[in-house]
Parts: structure tokens; sequence; C-alpha cells
């Protein structure tokens, strides 16, 4: 690599880190509100049209929401200024690691993520139906 | 003594370079003042800048042996187009459209084959969908071998120096289309011109959007291979993947697909499955099952064609941590 390219480099660097400065000062994320029980239940709907939920959770912090379907836990989380939606086994999402925050979720697979579940220590785990 | 046709003379990416960050900062501008639909998160602009930084190194080591195929190329080319006089502007016209079409069929083939998909998806892991997603590049899009795709036009007799200018005048195109603060252009516009109506349709994982709109700069392409969809009003444009990433991680957002396509290698029974895994659709799955463009949009025309109702928008208990206590529906 030529000292040019080196230079443009690092020039552009310096580029970025201002570009990514200005972006966060500039505070024009979207509007992604804490979920409740609507909002979850229309991205529900959008991000996995063929379920049934029989019933939906939603964490203390409203970051994290959790539906049931049968034996399938469909999850939606937030990162970012939006949400990302993962499915996994009912059994798995029951045997989640407790903190003391609440439940870490771990999604396996390439595009990874982690949903950490603001959940009190007092209430049931895996979420209960009455 | 004529124009060297072997090296260009300038970079038109590198030259563009200014006029990116510029139109960067002015987007962001426009969003803080309210005078357009723009929205920035400092963690994925800054994942999106370091892809496109990243992309800039990534050439330069593959510079090399993409450079030395294309004058092997071209020594061995079949006719010489004129370069000299006004004839020139025929080989330029020829070249742009060629150039184009060129694009269309690798920008297809990379959304359509998981070998080059694993190279392209970076570009369209956003959520988002801005100036900074424009400059969100591959790193590894010289190991797929989707340059060769250009070579064809080498041998045919197109200079080298031509066809490198040509792809810096369609990649610094592209560059402005990827906003939301640009609505609709003029009907003619939108007929010929890729526009950023028709690429924020691109973007978009909507059943109905998805693998649609591969033009480079001319939408027609699209028109005549039947790969065309307008950006309709009723149905705004959720960017991203299919599977969107789960956190911000530079190096999973560069190599998710292929670390995924190993790990299906790994479990392939046959020899065929293992071809499938590469070179099928991406998210083929051998039983069928798994979320294909095609799959996904045969089975949201099914549920258009079906009853209206949405099971998980129907009204069910919603319930807090707190078991015992409901919350209101």
């Amino acid at each position: 690599m030529s000292t040019a390219f080196l230079v443009q480099l690092a020039v552009s660097a310096a580029l970025v880190g201002v570009m990514v400065a200005v972006a966060a000062l500039a505070r024009i994320p979207r509007p992604a509100p804490p979920l409740d029980d609507a909002g979850f239940r229309r991205m529900l709907a959008v991000e996995f049209p063929e379920h049934s939920p029989e019933a939906v959770w939603i964490s203390s912090d409203g970051a994290v929401g959790i539906a049931r379907d049968g034996d399938a836990a469909l999850i939606a989380y937030r990162l970012g200024d939006g949400y990302v939606t993962r499915d996994m086994d009912w059994r798995q999402l029951a045997t989640a690691q407790r903190t003391e925050a609440g439940v870490r979720l771990r999604f396996g697979g390439a595009a990874g993520g982690t949903a950490q579940v603001a959940w009190p220590g007092s209430a049931p785990w895996p979420p209960a139906r009455r | 003594m004529g124009p060297d046709l072997e090296h260009a003379p300038f970079d038109v990416v590198t030259l563009a370079v200014p006029v990116f960050v510029l139109l960067i900062l002015l987007e962001i501008a426009l969003g803080r003042l309210g005078r357009a639909s723009v929205r920035y998160e400092a963690r994925d602009t800054a994942n999106s800048l370091i892809l496109g930084l990243g992309s800039t190194v990534a050439g330069v080591l593959f510079a090399g042996i993409v450079g030395a195929a294309t004058l092997w190329v071209w020594r061995h080319r079949l006719i010489d187009l004129p370069v000299r006089g006004w004839p020139v502007v025929l080989t330029w016209l020829a070249l742009f459209l060629l150039e184009d079409l060129t694009y269309y069929g690798f920008h297809r083939l990379s959304h359509e084959r998981r070998f080059w998909w694993a190279a392209h998806v970076n570009h369209h892991s956003s959520q988002h969908y801005n100036l900074s997603t424009a400059l969100r590049q591959t790193w590894t899009g010289g190991l797929n071998g989707s340059w060769l795709l250009w070579l064809p036009l080498t041998f045919v007799g197109f200079p080298p120096s031509m066809i490198f200018v040509q792809k810096g005048v369609s990649l610094v195109y592209q560059f402005w289309i990827h906003t939301e603060a640009v609505g609709r252009l003029p009907a003619p516009l939108e007929y010929v011109l890729n526009t950023p109506s028709h690429h924020r349709v691109h973007h978009a994982r909507n059943p109905r959007y998805l693998d649609r709109n591969y033009a480079g700069i001319l939408i027609v392409w699209d028109r005549m291979f039947g790969t065309f969809e307008g950006e309709r009003d009723d149905e705004p444009c959720r960017y991203g993947i299919v599977k969107n990433l789960g956190d911000f991680n530079i190096l999973r957002a560069v190599f998710h697909e292929w670390r995924g396509m190993a790990e299906d290698l790994l479990r392939a029974r046959s020899a065929a499955e293992a071809l499938m895994y590469v070179f099928g659709p991406p998210g083929w799955r051998p039983d069928g099952g798994g979320d294909t463009a095609k799959g996904l949009r045969a089975r949201w025309e099914a549920r258009q064609a079906g009853p209206v109702s949405s099971p998980a928008a129907s009204a069910g208990p919603v319930r807090s941590p707190d078991a015992s206590t409901e919350a209101p529906a």
C-alpha cells in the first residue's frame, strides 16, 4: 500500500469519526417507544404472520416482548432505535439464564444477538399462563 | 501519443468522497431541522461508514489479481473499439449501456445466489436507509469472483480505463439514491432511472419488495426482465434483511452469512445439499421450509388471497412480568 493510500485512509477514518459524532449529536433516531400490548401485537402480525400467539408478555422496561404460540417463543427486543425479532423453542426460553437484572436470552445462529429481559425476581420464569 | 487505455487517469469514487461527506452532513442537518424524513442512529452509522472504509482496504488487496486478469483479457481482446475523435462518444454510450446491464446481472446474482449474497448482504443489513447506508460496502466481494462478470466487456474491446471510470460513475450515481429525503422524481425520470423511490424498494424486506429493482443507473433493465416493483404509499418500506442482525458487531455484519454457510455445509447430508447451501437461493433449506425470497413472497401472496384476519394482531390477554397482573389489552 502506498503512502498516498495510507494518508487517504487516515483522512477518511477521521471523517468517519466526524460524521458519526454529528449523527450522534443530531439525535434523529427513529421513534421507537417502549413496547406495549398493541405495538407488540402489531409487530408480531408483521414479523410472524403465520403464528397465532396465545399470550404475550412485556418486560418491565418495555424493551422486550415475548409471545407464546404452542412450543414456539416469539421474541422482539430493542436494538438501537429499532427492534429485532427472533423465535426459539419455548423449552429453550424456559432454561434461559437468570441474572440480577432479569433474564438473559442468547440467540444462536450467525445473526446472533442477546436480549436482556427486565424481569422481576419475584415473577415466574418462563412466563406462565394463568 | 494516444490515451492510456490500460490505466484510468483518475478514480471517480475517490474524487467523489468529499461530496459523499458533505451530502451526509447535509442529510443529517435536514433531518435535524425537520426539513426531511431522515433518521440516523449513531452505532448504525458507525457500522455503515466503517464498512465503507474497510471495503477500500479490501479493494486494494484484491486489486492486483483483478488488474492482472483484466489486462490479460485486454491483450486478447476481440476488436479495437474507437477511442479517439467523435466515434469515442459511441464507445462511451455502448459502454454505459453494457456496463449497466452487467451491473444488473451482478446485482441480481448477488441477491439470488447465496455464494454472492454472502458478500453483498452487509450492504443490506442496516435497518436504516440513509446516505451512510450507501457506503456500507462489502469486504469480501473479491473472494467470490463477481469481478469476472466485467471481463467480457474487456474481451469485446472496451479499454480497462474506460470500464474503470464507468464503474466509478455507476457507484457514485448510486450513492445519492440511498435516501428517504427525496420522494418521487417526475414520472419520465422514474420510468427510466433508478431513483431513491425504486431503491428504497430494493432495500426493503417486505415480502412484496424482496429481490426487486436490481438496477444500477437504468431501471429499464428491471422493467425488461420482470424484476421491477414500484414503491407503494400504502406499504411503507421496512429496511434490513429477512433475519436482521442481533447486534452492532462489525465482524458479524461482514462475515455472518459466510459463517452461516459454513455451518450449513457441515450439516449437509449429500453433495447436492452442499451445493444448494452454497449456490442455492439465500434461506434455502432441504425440507423446503426455508425463508427464501420466493417462498416468503408465495406465502405472503397466499395470505393476501385468503382471509384477511391476522392471528397475531387479534386481541388476547397481555401479561406483565408479574403474572398475577393482567395489563390492559
